[in-house]
């Protein structure tokens, strides 16, 4: 065969591969959001459903251990860590005004939060929104989710500590020992955010 | 997180049936490069065109969202919702008047099917009104959109738009 023969090949090859790779990427994702639109309920498959999100959505694996601390001002201005609520299970719930499926959740962490906080359950809003975003834009939206948690000023540094935060809704739940139980990427059932949120109350005791 | 900072000096945005000069528009810095794969919305084409010289003609820019992504339209049905803009860079001999932004199509959500929102998905096209002196032009702007699949969504970006414009 001649050289030039060779090189038709050899770019044909890697064509083909780039093709196949990216096929194979766009079938990972496609399945994994079939199987969150299934609304998968509280139970062993949830393992897994989370593993494949740690590993298509590029979140890191922080289950089991200790969620990153970061402080951050609400959007009134407010001072805060991650560490003023030792002791807690929190559920730290990445956001965007822009973010429909974030709306879609936030009556349910609304009521949730409602139900569990008098066993220790907080949950802490971290917007995603650029940091031009006035605040009393994030307020404006909060007050008409009627938002019962603290809305803090998302920035980059802690986005980074979090994988990044490519998706939202991203939401980790910490256990009252202060270790990630389990991490979401994208909308699940108001079933799957409760069972999660009962884990990290059970994580560490009382 | 994405920061907004302006970019290439993009001046005028052109929006249906409106057009707003000499108004800096605000992108997002991480704008894609021609190629990025990690981009849910490709600009198609054309690469080049012949128009009549100083006569108003339209251009056809086509997109595509990929597929089981979707991008706000212009108009979308919530306040807070980020709209998909063009920006255009202004240059010396073409001057792009407006640009027709299609209707978006209802989409529900598939946790809210009450709720819809406007979006586009699939091939689109904006339709850009412009006129040249004789002579090649780039026209070169950026397209700014905001994506989402069925359960999440990423935040705004911005790719380019270029089109070689030959004016006769």
């Amino acid at each position: 065969m001649k050289r030039n023969q060779w090189v038709i090949v050899a770019v044909l090859a890697a064509f083909g591969l780039m093709v196949w790779s990216g096929y194979a990427n766009y079938k990972r994702r496609k399945q994994y959001a079939q199987r969150q639109v299934q609304g998968a309920p509280a139970n062993a498959n949830n393992q897994s459903v989370q593993q494949d999100v740690a590993a298509d959505e590029g979140l890191p694996d922080l289950r089991g251990k200790r969620a990153p601390e970061f402080s951050l001002r609400t959007i009134e201005g407010k001072k805060l860590s991650l560490s003023d609520y030792k002791g807690k299970a929190v559920l730290i719930n990445f956001w965007a005004t822009w973010c429909a499926p974030c709306k879609i959740e936030m009556p349910w962490l609304v009521a949730l939060r409602s139900q569990y906080a008098p066993q220790g359950f907080e949950i802490l809003g971290v917007s995603e929104d650029d940091a031009d975003t006035p605040r009393a834009k994030l307020a404006k939206f909060g007050q008409e989710q009627h938002l019962n948690y603290p809305l803090l000023v998302g920035d980059d540094a802690v986005s980074r500590k979090y994988g990044g935060v490519e998706f939202l809704p991203t939401s980790y739940f910490v256990g009252r020992d202060g270790k990630v139980v389990a991490e979401t990427a994208g909308l699940v059932s108001k079933d799957e955010v409760e069972a999660s949120i009962k884990k990290a109350l059970a994580a560490g005791g009382k | 997180m994405l920061r907004l900072t302006a970019i290439f000096g993009l001046v005028s945005l052109a929006a249906s049936g409106q057009v707003i000069k000499d108004q800096p528009l605000p992108l997002p810095g991480g704008a894609n490069q021609p190629g990025d794969a990690a981009a849910a919305v490709q600009f198609l084409y054309p690469d080049k065109i012949n128009i009549p010289a100083r006569r108003v003609a339209q251009i056809d820019l086509h997109f595509r969202v990929a597929d089981g992504l979707h991008i706000n339209s212009h108009a979308p049905n919530d306040k807070f919702l980020i709209p998909s803009r063009l920006a255009v860079v202004e240059v010396q001999g073409l001057n792009v008047t407006k640009v027709d932004f299609p209707p978006g199509t209802d989409y529900a959500p598939q946790f809210s099917p009450r709720e819809k929102l406007s979006v586009y998905t699939g091939e689109f096209i904006l339709r850009a009104h412009l006129t040249a002196q004789p002579g090649e032009h780039l026209l070169q702007g950026a397209l700014r959109y905001q994506a989402c699949d069925a359960n999440s969504c990423m935040p705004p970006h911005t790719i380019p738009v270029s089109v070689t414009v030959v004016a006769q």
